[in-house]
This record gives C-alpha cells, sequence and structure tokens, in this order.
C-alpha cells in the first residue's frame, strides 16, 4: 500500500515538474538560469550574510529607535502612521522601490538591484537625518555599517548573477538640500528619523523575506535535485 | 678612490658646519662624527681638528694625530690638512664605541678629544599579529607581538586595515606609544567579509611590516553559549534537539558548527558534531535505548574558531525497547541433600546484554510439573534465593523492563555436587584495590570451568555477591574494585561435566592495617600466684586485617614489664608465676600482619596464700619423702636380691664356655694363640666365634680329618673337561656342609716394620680353613687346558652326552664325502675336536664346493643359497638340542626367509641354475602362499552388491551410447547436405 502512495507522490511530482515548464506564469521559482547561479556556494554564501546582516539591522532597528527618538508620541510600535501621513508627505523622505517575490516578471537581478536601492537609500537617508539632527547615537552608526556591510554582500550577489547596478535614487548631496530647511524643527527632525527607521524596518523585512527566499537550505537542493 | 676620498672629506665638511651640536669642544682640538646615533652595519665617519694647541703643543713641532676606538689604536687615513685628521669606520657592528682622538709624539701619546657614537637596529617586525571581533561591543581587537628589542630606542607602530573592496580605502591606525594591540572601532571593518590587516613599526632608523593578515572578523569571534530550545524523540536510539543562538547574536543565519555533549547516567560521555543551522533540528542517533542523556550544546562560527562555552544542559530520554542479549550466571545450591532446595541465583549482564531501559526487573521461573513456567523470583536486584524442587532441572532468567522482556537465559541445575574441590588456591593482593587469584588444575579432563565468587564479609554491602565465570584454562584472575581494609571471602568452585566440585575459600584483605579497636581483658580466676585472664574476638568491621597473634603485657608494682604471646585462636590466657598480693597492670596488643594496637590496660591484684592450701601442699610432699626413704632403706638392706634382678647380667669371660670348645675341636687347625702372638703383634679388628652344634661338628671332623675335599678329589682323578664337571663339582660342595667357623682380619701394625707372614690366613670363605694351603694342589680351572692335551678318547665316551650324541653324528657327517675317512683318522681328525665355529665353516665349504660357479666364487646367488643352507642346518640342529632357544629359531626363520628369497629370484632370472641348486643342496623349494582373504558375510553381499551396482551402470551406459550412436546417425544422415556448405567453426 505505501508503495502505491509513494508511487503516486512520485508521479505526482514529475508531473508538476513536468508541467511547470510550459506554464511559466504559474511558477513562483525563479528561472532554470537563474536556478544554477543560486545554487553556487558562493552566491548562498553572500546570500545568508547578507540575510544575517539584515537581520541584525532588523534587531537592531528598535534600539536605535529608542536612543534617536525621545518624543513619547512617536513609538515604533504603533504601526498605524495615518495620522503621519500629512508630515510624511510634506517631509517628502524618498521611498524605495517595493520587492516582489522572485518571478519571471521580477526577476533574480532585478530583486537585488531593488535591494540595492533600498540599503543605499537608506543608508543615505539615515546619514544625512543624522547629520542633520546632530545626533551622535552610536546605534545608528551602526545601523549604518550595517548597511553598508550587507550592500557589500549584495553587491557581491549581483556579480556573481552580473547584473549591472541601476543609478542612485538620491544623491546624499541633493538629499541634504532637500532636508535641510525642513528638519531644523526639531520635532519635524524627530519625526523624519522616525520615518525613516519605520521605513528601513518595512523594507528590511521585504528584503529579508527575499533573500530567504534565494537561499536553498541543503535539504532543500536536494529534494529539488531528486 | 680619490674621488671616493674628497666626496668623503666634504660630507665631513659639511657635517662640522651643519651639526655644530655634534662636534665636541675640547681645549685645543675638536672631534666631530657623522651622527651620533647610526644604524647597526652602515659607514661612521669622524674628524679630528686641531685647532689651537700651540700652548699645549709648543715643543711638539712635529706630531701625528692617531684614534682609538674603544680603548684600541686603529688605522687612520692621512691627514688632509696638517690639524684635521679623519677616520671612517665602514662597518659600524658595535652598539657603542668610544672613538678617541690623540697627539702623539715619539714618547707618549695624548688624548686631545672624544665622542661617543651608539649604533641600532631598525625595529624588528612585529609577528603574531591576530584579530579578535568582540561581537558584544561590535569592536576588532588585534593585538601582535613586537619582536626581540634590540635597542631602546622608541618605536611606533601603526595599524592598517582594509575591506577587501575595491573600493575602500586603507585605514592607518595610529597606536598609542608601547602598546601592542588596537582595537579598531565598527567604521573600519565589515561583518562577513574580508579584510587585510598589518602593522608598521617604525623608529628612529627605519620601518618594518608584519606580515599581511586577511580574516573575516566573524570567523575570529567567539560566539555566546547557545541554547537548547527543545529536546524530542521520534526514533528509537535518537534524540532530536532545536537550538537557538542567544539573544543578541540571533541575526547569524549560517550554518555553524554545534557539537552536542551527551552524558548518560552512566557517567559515558558522547560528543557529536555536526553543521547546522540555528533555530533548527538535529538530530542525534546511536544512543542507548531508553536512556536518559544530559545534553549540552556548544558552537563555533567556522572551523578555524573557538568554540563557545557549553549551553545549559536538557535532559531527555532515548525510546525504550525490551532487553536484550544474555545474562551470566550462578547457581548455588546451598542444602544438596534435601528433597527441597534452598537455591541462591545470581547474575550479571555479559557483555552484550543490553538493558535498554533504566530500570529492569529480573524474573526467576522453573518448569512446573504441569509443564508451565512457575516464577519463583522477582527482583531488581542480582541475586535471588528461592526453594527448588531436587526434580528441577532447568530454571529460566528474563530481564523485564516497561517495553518488553528478554529471551530467557536458562541455567541448568547441577545434579552431581560436593565434587572435588580446586587442590591450590593463593590470593595475593595487587593493589589498595585489587587481588590477584591464582589457583591449580585439578587434574582431571572433566574439569569445564571455574567459577571464582567473592563477596565482602562486612560493610555496606555485604550481601553482594560478585562472581566471574572462566573457563578451564585459565587458572587466574586479578579481581579488581575492592576496598582496602575489608575482608572478603573469595571461593573458585570447578564445574565438571556432569556437577560441581566443593568450593575452596581463602578470607584475604587488599590491604591490612591495625585493628581499630583491641579486645577487652576480662578477669577469670585470681590465685595468689596466677591470672586467668580471657577477651571477645574482634568483630569483623574493626579487624582491619587477619589477626596475626595477642601478646599480654603485664607489670607488677616495680615496673617489671613481662610479656605473653598466644595464638591468634585461643582467646584466654593464665599467667603464672606472679606474687601473692600484687598489684598488677596488664593490657593486650592486638596485631594483623600490618599493624598492631593496645588495648586499656587494666589492674589485677593477686590474693594472698590461703592456709588450706598450704596444708593441701606439704602433707602429699611429707608422704612423698617418707616413702622415698623407706624404699632407700629397703634397698640397701637387700642388696644381693637387688642385685641378681635389677643390675643386667654381664657375660664372664672367665666362664665362657667358647674354651671349652675351642679345646675340644681340632688343635691341630687352628695354631694355639700364643704361637700368633709371639712372632710378631697382629692385630685382631675383629673375631667372630660361633658355637655349633655338636653333631655338625663331628661331621666336619670326619671330612677334614680324610684329608680328601670332595672338590680335590674331583679335579684331580677326573679332571673336568667341560663345564659340567664344574656345576658337578659345586653340587658336591653344597652336599657338604660347610662349616664357618673364623673370621679373622688382621691389619698391618707398620709397614716398615719387617712382617713375617702371618700365621693366620685371612679367609671370607665358607670352607673350613686348613693349616697351610698346599701351592701344588691345581685348581680345577686351572687343569682344563693341560687335561685337554692330555685327555685321550676315553673322555670323549666318559662325556655324559657323547653316547647319545654319536648316532645322529654318523648320519650327519654322511653328509660330508671328505669326511669318509677311515675310522681311525676319523678318530684322530675327529671334528669333535674342532670348535663349533670350524664345523660350521667345513660344513659351509663343503656346500659351496657343490654349487659353485667357479674356484673363487664367494658372492654369486648359489653360494649364498648354499652358505645359507648351511647355517640354517646349523640351527636345526641347534634347535633340536635346545627346542626353547627362541632366538636362535628365529634367526633361523630369518635366514629361510632370506634363502627364499634368493631362490626366488635364481628362478626368475636362470632356472636351470636353480634347478641345479636345488638338487644339490636338497631344497625343496615351494612357493609362498598367495594372498587371501578370509570371506565374510558382510564383504560377500557388499562385494555382491557391488557388482551388481557396476553391472546396472554398465547397463545404463551401454544404453546411452546406443542412443547417441543412433542420434548420431540419424544427424548425420539429416544434415550431410549442410556440411557440404560451410565448415564449423
Amino acid at each position: 500500500m505505501y508503495l502505491f502512495f509513494g508511487m503516486f507522490l512520485a508521479l505526482s511530482t514529475l508531473r508538476r515538474f513536468a508541467l511547470s515548464a510550459p506554464l511559466p506564469e504559474l511558477g513562483l521559482t525563479p528561472s532554470s538560469q537563474d536556478m544554477e547561479v543560486m545554487k553556487s556556494s558562493a552566491f548562498q554564501d553572500a546570500a545568508e550574510n547578507a540575510h544575517s546582516l539584515i537581520s541584525k539591522i532588523l534587531i537592531e532597528i528598535p534600539a536605535a529607535h529608542k536612543s534617536l527618538i525621545y518624543t513619547t508620541t512617536l513609538s515604533l510600535e504603533e504601526s498605524d502612521l495615518s495620522s503621519l501621513q500629512f508630515l510624511k508627505e510634506s517631509l517628502g523622505l524618498p521611498q524605495p522601490s517595493p520587492l516582489q517575490p522572485i518571478s519571471d516578471k521580477f526577476k533574480l537581478d532585478l530583486s537585488l538591484g531593488r535591494i540595492v536601492e533600498g540599503l543605499k537609500l537608506h543608508k543615505t537617508l539615515l546619514k544625512v537625518i543624522g547629520e542633520l539632527s546632530d545626533s551622535k547615537s552610536d546605534k545608528l552608526k551602526e545601523l549604518l555599517y550595517d548597511l553598508r556591510d550587507a550592500l557589500l554582500h549584495v553587491h557581491k550577489m549581483q556579480q556573481l548573477i552580473k547584473a549591472a547596478n541601476g543609478p542612485d535614487k538620491v544623491t546624499e548631496s541633493q538629499l541634504r538640500e532637500d532636508l535641510a530647511p525642513k528638519l531644523k524643527n526639531q520635532y519635524l527632525s524627530q519625526v523624519a528619523t522616525h520615518l525613516a527607521l519605520i521605513q528601513l524596518k518595512q523594507f528590511t523585512q521585504d528584503a529579508s523575506r527575499s533573500l530567504q527566499n534565494m537561499i536553498i537550505s541543503p535539504l532543500e537542493s536536494e529534494s529539488q535535485d531528486s | 678612490m680619490a674621488l671616493h676620498w674628497t666626496t668623503l672629506h666634504a660630507v665631513l665638511w659639511i657635517i662640522l658646519y651643519l651639526f655644530p651640536g655634534n662636534v665636541q669642544a675640547s681645549p685645543c682640538a675638536e672631534v666631530n662624527s657623522s651622527s651620533s646615533l647610526v644604524p647597526f652595519g652602515s659607514p661612521v665617519t669622524a674628524s679630528c681638528y686641531i685647532k689651537d694647541c700651540q700652548q699645549q703643543l709648543e715643543k711638539k713641532q712635529d706630531f701625528l694625530i692617531k684614534w682609538k676606538k674603544n680603548a684600541h689604536f686603529i688605522p687612520s687615513s692621512k691627514a688632509s690638512k696638517n690639524n684635521v685628521n679623519e677616520i671612517l669606520i665602514s662597518n659600524f657592528t658595535d652598539t657603542q664605541v668610544v672613538l678617541e682622538c690623540l697627539i702623539c709624539d715619539q714618547n707618549n701619546c695624548q688624548v686631545v678629544g672624544g665622542v661617543v657614537i651608539k649604533a641600532a637596529y631598525p625595529p624588528p617586525a612585529p609577528q603574531n599579529l591576530t584579530c579578535q571581533l568582540n561581537l558584544e561591543s561590535v569592536t576588532l581587537v588585534c593585538m601582535w607581538d613586537p619582536g626581540i628589542k634590540t635597542s631602546d630606542i622608541p618605536t611606533n607602530y601603526t595599524l592598517y586595515t582594509q575591506i577587501r573592496d575595491a573600493s575602500s580605502p586603507l585605514k592607518m591606525h595610529v597606536v598609542s606609544p608601547n602598546e601592542n594591540s588596537f582595537t579598531v572601532s565598527r567604521d573600519w571593518f565589515p561583518l562577513f567579509y574580508e579584510m587585510q590587516v598589518y602593522v608598521e613599526a617604525t623608529n628612529a632608523f627605519g620601518q618594518t611590516k608584519s606580515n599581511i593578515l586577511v580574516l573575516d572578523p566573524m570567523k575570529t569571534a567567539k560566539l555566546d553559549a547557545p541554547v537548547i530550545q527543545g529536546v524530542g524523540t521520534q526514533s528509537f536510539g535518537c534524540l532530536e534537539y532545536i537550538w537557538a543562538l542567544s539573544r543578541t547574536q540571533k541575526w547569524i543565519k549560517k550554518f555553524l558548527h554545534i557539537e552536542l555533549k551527551l552524558k548518560s547516567i552512566k557517567d559515558k560521555i558522547h560528543y557529536k558534531e555536526q553543521v547546522s543551522k540555528p533555530d533548527s533540528k538535529v538530530k542525534v542517533c546511536g544512543l542507548l535505548h531508553g536512556m536518559s542523556y544530559e545534553s549540552k550544546i556548544r558552537v563555533k562560527y567556522h572551523n578555524s574558531s573557538s568554540w563557545s562555552e557549553w549551553s545549559n544542559s536538557t535532559v531527555a530520554t532515548t525510546p525504550m525497547k525490551a532487553p536484550t542479549g544474555r545474562l551470566v550466571t550462578w547457581l548455588k545450591l546451598l542444602k544438596p541433600e534435601s528433597k527441597n532446595q534452598t537455591a541462591q541465583l545470581f547474575w550479571k549482564p555479559s557483555s552484550q546484554f543490553r538493558p535498554n531501559s533504566m530500570n529492569v526487573l529480573y524474573t526467576v521461573s522453573i518448569m512446573g510439573s504441569t509443564k508451565k513456567k512457575e516464577t519463583v523470583c522477582v527482583t531488581d536486584q542480582l541475586s535471588c534465593y528461592f526453594q527448588i524442587h531436587a526434580w528441577v532441572k532447568k530454571l529460566y532468567l528474563t530481564a523485564i523492563n516497561d517495553a518488553g522482556k528478554s529471551n530467557p537465559t536458562q541455567v541448568s541445575v547441577y545434579k552431581k555436587r560436593e565434587m572435588d574441590p580446586v587442590p591450590f588456591l593463593k590470593i595475593l593482593p595487587q593493589t589498595e584495590a585489587t587481588l590477584s587469584v591464582k589457583w591449580k588444575n585439578p587434574d582431571t579432563p572433566a574439569i569445564r570451568a571455574y567459577v571464582l565468587e567473592w563477596k565482602p564479609l562486612c560493610g555496606t554491602n555485604s550481601n553482594y555477591v560478585s562472581f566471574e565465570n572462566m573457563d578451564r584454562n585459565q587458572t587466574s584472575f586479578v579481581i579488581s574494585g575492592l576496598e582496602p581494609y575489608m575482608p572478603y571471602k573469595i571461593s573458585v568452585y570447578p564445574t565438571y561435566g556432569g556437577g560441581i566440585g566443593r568450593p575452596n575459600s581463602t578470607l584475604a584483605y587488599t590491604k591490612e592495617k591495625a585493628p581499630s579497636i583491641s579486645p577487652k581483658l576480662e578477669i577469670g580466676k585470681i590465685t595468689p600466684s596466677l591470672v586467668e585472664l580471657s577477651w571477645d574476638e574482634i568483630p569483623l568491621q574493626q579487624r582491619n586485617g587477619i589477626i596475626t597473634g595477642y601478646r599480654v603485657f603485664y607489670r607488677d608494682e616495680k615496673n617489671n614489664t613481662r610479656v605473653k604471646d598466644t595464638e591468634r585462636t585461643t582467646r584466654h590466657m593464665i599467667i603464672k608465676d606472679l606474687y601473692p598480693l600484687t598489684i598488677y597492670e596488664m593490657f593486650l596488643m592486638t596485631s594483623t600482619h600490618n599493624g598492631s594496637v593496645n588495648g586499656s590496660s587494666i589492674m589485677v591484684k593477686t590474693v594472698s596464700v590461703d592456709a588450706l592450701e598450704i596444708v593441701l601442699i606439704v602433707i602429699p610432699a611429707c608422704v612423698g619423702l617418707a616413702l622415698f626413704f623407706f624404699g632407700l632403706c629397703t634397698c640397701f638392706i637387700k642388696q644381693k636380691w637387688m642385685k641378681k634382678y635389677l643390675w643386667p647380667v654381664i657375660p664372664d669371660p672367665a666362664n665362657s664356655n667358647i674354651k671349652k670348645w675351642t679345646r675340644a675341636d681340632s688343635l691341630e687347625c687352628i695354631p694355639p694363640f700364643k704361637d700368633v702372638k709371639d712372632p710378631a703383634l697382629v692385630y685382631l679388628s675383629h673375631v667372630s666365634l660361633l658355637s655349633l652344634p655338636e653333631k655338625e661338628l663331628s661331621k666336619g671332623d670326619d671330612s677334614i680329618k680324610s684329608g680328601n675335599w670332595p672338590y680335590n678329589g674331583k679335579t684331580v682323578h677326573a679332571g673336568p673337561a667341560d663345564s659340567s664337571h664344574d656345576s658337578e663339582s659345586f653340587h658336591s660342595e653344597q652336599q657338604s656342609e660347610s662349616v664357618p667357623y673364623a673370621t679373622v682380619i688382621f691389619a698391618e701394625p707398620y709397614r716398615r716394620q719387617p712382617v713375617p707372614p702371618p700365621v693366620y690366613l685371612r679367609s671370607e670363605s665358607t670352607q673350613p680353613l686348613l693349616g697351610e694351603e698346599e701351592p701344588s694342589s691345581p685348581r680345577p680351572y686351572e687343569e682344563i687346558t693341560s687335561q685337554v692335551i692330555l685327555s685321550n678318547i676315553g673322555h670323549f665316551s666318559t662325556s655324559h652326552n657323547d653316547l647319545s650324541a654319536e648316532e645322529g653324528r654318523a648320519t650327519l657327517w654322511g653328509d660330508f664325502p671328505m669326511l669318509r675317512v677311515d675310522d681311525t683318522v676319523k678318530k684322530i681328525l675327529s671334528l669333535e675336536l674342532a670348535s663349533h665355529s670350524e664345523k660350521l665353516r667345513l660344513r659351509e665349504e663343503e656346500l659351496i664346493l657343490k654349487v659353485q660357479r667357479h674356484e673363487t666364487d664367494r658372492n654369486s646367488t648359489e653360494v649364498r643359497v648354499a652358505m645359507l643352507t648351511a647355517r640354517i642346518r646349523n640351527f636345526k640342529e641347534h634347535l633340536q638340542k635346545h627346542p626353547k632357544d627362541k632366538a636362535n629359531k628365529r634367526w633361523m626363520l630369518m635366514s629361510i626367509d632370506r634363502r627364499n628369497k634368493l631362490l626366488k629370484y635364481l628362478r626368475r632370472s636362470r632356472y636351470d641354475a636353480f634347478e641345479k641348486v636345488c638338487a644339490e643342496l636338497g631344497i625343496i623349494y615351494t612357493f609362498p602362499p598367495e594372498y587371501y582373504r578370509r570371506a565374510t558375510k558382510r564383504w560377500l553381499v557388499k562385494k555382491a552388491l557391488c557388482i551388481k551396482v557396476f553391472k546396472e551402470v554398465q547397463k545404463q551406459k551401454a544404453e546411452k551410447k546406443n542412443k547417441a550412436l543412433a542420434q548420431r546417425k540419424a544427424r548425420s544422415t539429416s544434415s550431410n547436405p549442410a556440411e557440404t556448405q560451410g565448415t564449423p567453426v
């Protein structure tokens, strides 16, 4: 009986594999060419490292928030940002491009490009905000260094899949010019920092998810090989 | 060279004017050097400028400038000007040099100036650069060894770091002086990414770089102790763990090296190393079933990193299974004779036994009368007492746990007991915890195995019996795990084929010491002169060894100490020879092999002498004395009577009867004693005198008087010709009853003195001694040779077997024609005079003549047959005389066989010769019997069967052959046309 059951399972998986080729729009898995690169140990290593660092950033955000924001009304736990919507628009903080699960429409190189872009954006944003608000928090610096390191690894991944890097969304000087007059108000600078951190948190969560998808655990790869 | 010198001068002058600090001013001269501190091995120049020494050197117009280096003159170059002299030290190898400038004339030199120059190396390259990441503060601490310092010149270190990324700059960190480490902040190192680090050491003479260290800071980090979040189990012998990194390091999402330490209850520790991701499952297999393990985990980032601390421990138990494997058992029957016996069964797990759980129960069951197993014992111990019937032959021992039970171990009950024990058992302590046991084989092949049993006789586990089963070849064993000062009973039981022997047991200690206590003395009877003491045995727990003996010390009031010993078995003592009414202090000392202990002392006072006692002693003494005196008196009165009955009878030589019978006997045979004494002193060392009954003496007398000894008479008259006479004479000798009557042995008094011929002859023979031996009388064996010559033919006729042999001889000699001569010649040349071997040779020659091929033929087959025939006939003749001579019979049969062999060969090779030999020598050749086997019924049946089978097989073979033939024929007819087409391969 188990034999029959096993055979059924085997046959069904085979059919799935056989069917995945002609119906690419259904598959959430990356294309076979990307798969090959993804399986390489260097890519996996870089992805794991990047994932680790992004996890580190996620863990550090609350601490950074605590050290930077002393305005009691701005709490990280409060996910409702609707009341700050007006200020957000008026501040005009640059937004990262959204991340999507890897598919044929949203390929690996694009995903990595978006991650790089987002990381760079937040790095610049936090740097500028930190400079403008004269805060010398170690936690913020730590975040910036981690962002730098994460970028190193994502760059490495990009190199492995031979993807080109897009232009930076914002430059540091431009952003400084934009934000300098707005952040003279202490409250506004706090709000900007708060918003930037929340934005970073959301982005890193997405990035973490994307990277986790790129990491193939040995067990998973074995099952796929078979 | 000239150019070199000019440049040097130029340099010198420049230095002279540029560095006025280096100028050592002196009253009249200036000494300058290029530098007071120079790198090691570099050239150094110095100059001496005599400025204004006219005052001092007025008189010395001609002076020389010389240089001294560390108080030794060194050659200097020529003076460029009259008052300037420079020197070049091309290779400066000293750490410090004192250069002195001297002005010399013919007589003496004067130091006018000097300079001190020091040399130093560039700093040594920093060694062993290592960096370690501190994850808590996220800093990288780099350390290095400065290397061996060569000088005390200050050295500065600079640390360079660079992230190995094209865009990253090289960062220089200045290290504070006198420090060999630097903490790099987070700005300058990445995580999970490689960077390079090196240190540069700088001092006045140069700079050196250490090796470049390439590292991933994460690999140098020591992670915090991980956490085991959960343990579970789903399969037998396996445990599954979920683990995580500490809270602050949870962001590390990489595969890490982990090591699990599993400690079972039995203190066995397993280490399992794996690679796993945090927050994932780790499965550890190959563990014992039903065993609880205390697990700990530690982690490291990379192979080269250092391990973290061990985590908290978690206890988990693997799933249970039924016990497996055999148990080793040892059955002891305590009352062998009765119907219901008390049995004691001990067991222990064998090496294959696996309890597969932590709690195991054991059940002992017997096959009951209704063929059903009856459980007699359920226990968690390793032994059990129970009653079994005499008819029970087998017991079954089963281990049970919650998961099931093991296969029963069969224990057979021995029927025979009380068999021989092992003859010898020796126990030697080896260490404090081990005893070596040796025993001897009881010399029977029936021995199967031995059981060595040991148990402590006291202590907490005195009921715990340990045992070991050993095979028959083993005669020694080392028991370990024992405690010192504890008595152990060690027994060896031999196991025979059908039963078990009696034990040979010994009490032994691994180590002994003095007993813990000495027993208390108890006083029994006290009299004026003696005290009776007794004491109890020391309890076994307090003995600490085998007691060798007790010793009582007692001391009177005057401090006279005396000692009395007893054996170890006795526990009472009577101390005698004490003074009455005296206080004695006594104590007991108890000893083992390794020490002794003194008991508490007691005071004993002996009692005073009792009046009744005195009376009791005095009265018997008086009575005794009285009796003694009475006895003495009676002795003196009846002296004669005493003499007669109490004194021993001593023979009186004067009244000896010897004198009487020597005089009555033949005096002429024994010369008077006086005669002997006169000529010389003869020392008689041994005289044996024998008295004989008178009858016999008179007989002997007669024979002596007749002067005709049967022995002599025979030899003179008859003259023995052969050995039969000898025997006859001996016979007659035996008949004449010999009278041994004197044995006189003397020794020579002194050799140098002329000794006259002794009158008494020494004789040890039993013959009657004659006065003098006649030298002319011939001896029987001497006469044999002379008699042969003198003897006539009549001798032969007198020979007792001559007549009987006469007829046989006539027929015998008939075979030899050469010997057919007339009777007289025949008689003279009678072969009987020849020796036997001569006769044999003659016969041989006779036969050889008949068959030999030519005259000198001695070794042809025919001749050899003839020789053998002669020998065989000789043997035959001899055997007729002596039918019981087996040896010669054997020789004869051997000769016959050999002759048969030769004849067989001859018959085969040359038949005519064979026939001739047979005819000539009168041999009838019969063929040897053919090989014959007695036909038994069994053999006949077997043979018939064999024949039948053989026939059947032949028949079948023939059938097959026929079939094959027919087939081949059929084939050949059908395939003939095909064969023509191609050749088969």
